[in-house]
């Protein structure tokens, strides 16, 4: 708390507890701007993460109690998530999982930006993608991917973040994110390149979309 | 409201969708925060809230009440996925992780940083001219007269204002289960 008069007073009316919290606030966090998708997207993960375990189950075998094959997905983040995803594509689509997008990326500056597959489990959407095309960004930046909405535009914005992402120090992209968006209602797909303020929404130039 | 101890329980019996939800809510920026602290990115902390979430699910069944809180649990939980996550993302120079160590005083830093991001998000759910007061002692360091010309109020509601702030965060720490 700040030295002046105000404090001293609103001190002495304060009760033990209430001290307490007061020099409590002074440790507290900084801000932060929390994405406004972070839930439903954890709930996408669990529930991709259900469904993976769930295909991954075999089948009891009566006359052998052998060990689990060993691709058998860790769920832990994007790792499981991407060997979740080279599962799903192999299913048929029989009620299971779906491959809703499977499509090739255009740099805005020529040229292609890796492909990208939206897929569904369960309530939740995978979104893989794998490129070598995006340079890597400055300490702070990120690629940001977006599912847009029709009459997107930057003055009235209609898209929803599927998550941000980096290149490895060799310049490859290959991550998972998790989304429970639905491509039909936000068809379009960029991907921008962030400068990391903090700012959700859109802050950076588009680099590649569909 | 559910405790924290009846959701764990609902979770542990399946309720995926409603119960976990609810605890997702209360958890979720404290470990985004912790997140954006150890990686600096948002991309990565979000990443770490996710895997942090799905762990919590599959291992919901092991919670004993009699060993901690949920948020003991839910904390060790983060904790960890942060130490593989940083073992996986080793390549980027990430800007502190002592925090991650294995070491009591490692603990008590630990214990520490994520009181902070409790207290942050309790100040998240006080009404609006109560979190603000708050804010503007806290994060700009502003005094009460300051404030008073910022808000174009008089001091007395400025003080007034502040404790009431404080009364109601009380409030929502121990609805929190927050020690004090």
């Amino acid at each position: 708390m700040p030295s002046d008069p105000l404090s001293a007073e609103l001190f002495a009316q304060l009760d033990d507890d209430e001290r307490r919290i007061a020099g409590l606030l002074g440790g507290m966090a900084e801000p932060f701007d929390v994405p406004g998708n972070l839930n439903h997207n954890v709930m996408a993960a669990v529930a991709i993460a259900e469904a993976t375990e769930a295909m991954a189950e075999p089948a009891p075998h009566p006359q052998s109690r052998r060990r689990l094959p060993s691709w058998r997905p860790v769920v832990a983040g994007f790792a499981a998530a991407a060997a979740a995803a080279a599962i799903v594509l192999a299913v048929s689509d029989s009620g299971g999982p779906t491959v809703e997008i499977d499509a090739t990326l255009a740099k805005v500056d020529g040229g292609t930006a890796g492909q990208l597959a939206v897929t569904r489990l369960g309530s939740g959407r995978s979104v893989t993608y794998e490129t070598t095309a995006l340079p890597i960004l400055p300490k702070g930046e990120l690629y940001e991917v977006w599912f847009v909405g029709p009459g997107d535009t930057p003055g009235a914005p209609n898209r929803i973040s599927a998550g941000s992402f980096h290149p490895d120090e060799n310049g490859k992209t290959d991550v998972t994110l998790h989304a429970a968006v639905d491509p039909m209602k936000y068809p379009g797909i960029e991907i921008t390149a962030e400068p990391g303020n903090g700012n959700p929404g859109v802050d950076g130039p588009v680099v590649a979309r569909r | 409201m559910d405790s924290d101890a009846e959701l764990m329980a609902r979770i542990a019996a399946g309720d995926r969708d409603a119960a976990l939800e609810d605890l997702v809510g209360r958890y979720s920026r404290q470990i985004f925060g912790l997140g954006l602290r150890l990686h600096g990115d948002r991309g990565t902390a979000e990443e770490l809230v996710q895997d942090t979430f799905v762990r919590v699910w599959r291992s919901a069944h092991r919670y004993d009440a009699n060993q901690g809180s949920v948020r003991t649990f839910v904390y060790t939980i983060a904790r960890r996925a942060a130490v593989d996550q940083h073992r996986r993302v080793a390549s980027r120079p990430l800007p502190s992780v002592e925090a991650l160590e294995d070491t009591p005083d490692a603990s008590e830093e630990y214990e520490r940083l994520m009181t902070g991001l409790d207290v942050r998000a309790a100040l998240q759910t006080l009404p609006d001219k109560h979190r603000e007061t708050l804010e503007l002692v806290y994060d700009e360091d502003l005094s009460g007269p300051q404030i008073a010309e910022r808000l174009q109020i008089p001091v007395g509601t400025v003080r007034s204002r502040a404790h009431h702030a404080l009364r109601a965060l009380r409030a929502e720490m121990e609805v929190r289960g927050l020690a004090l």
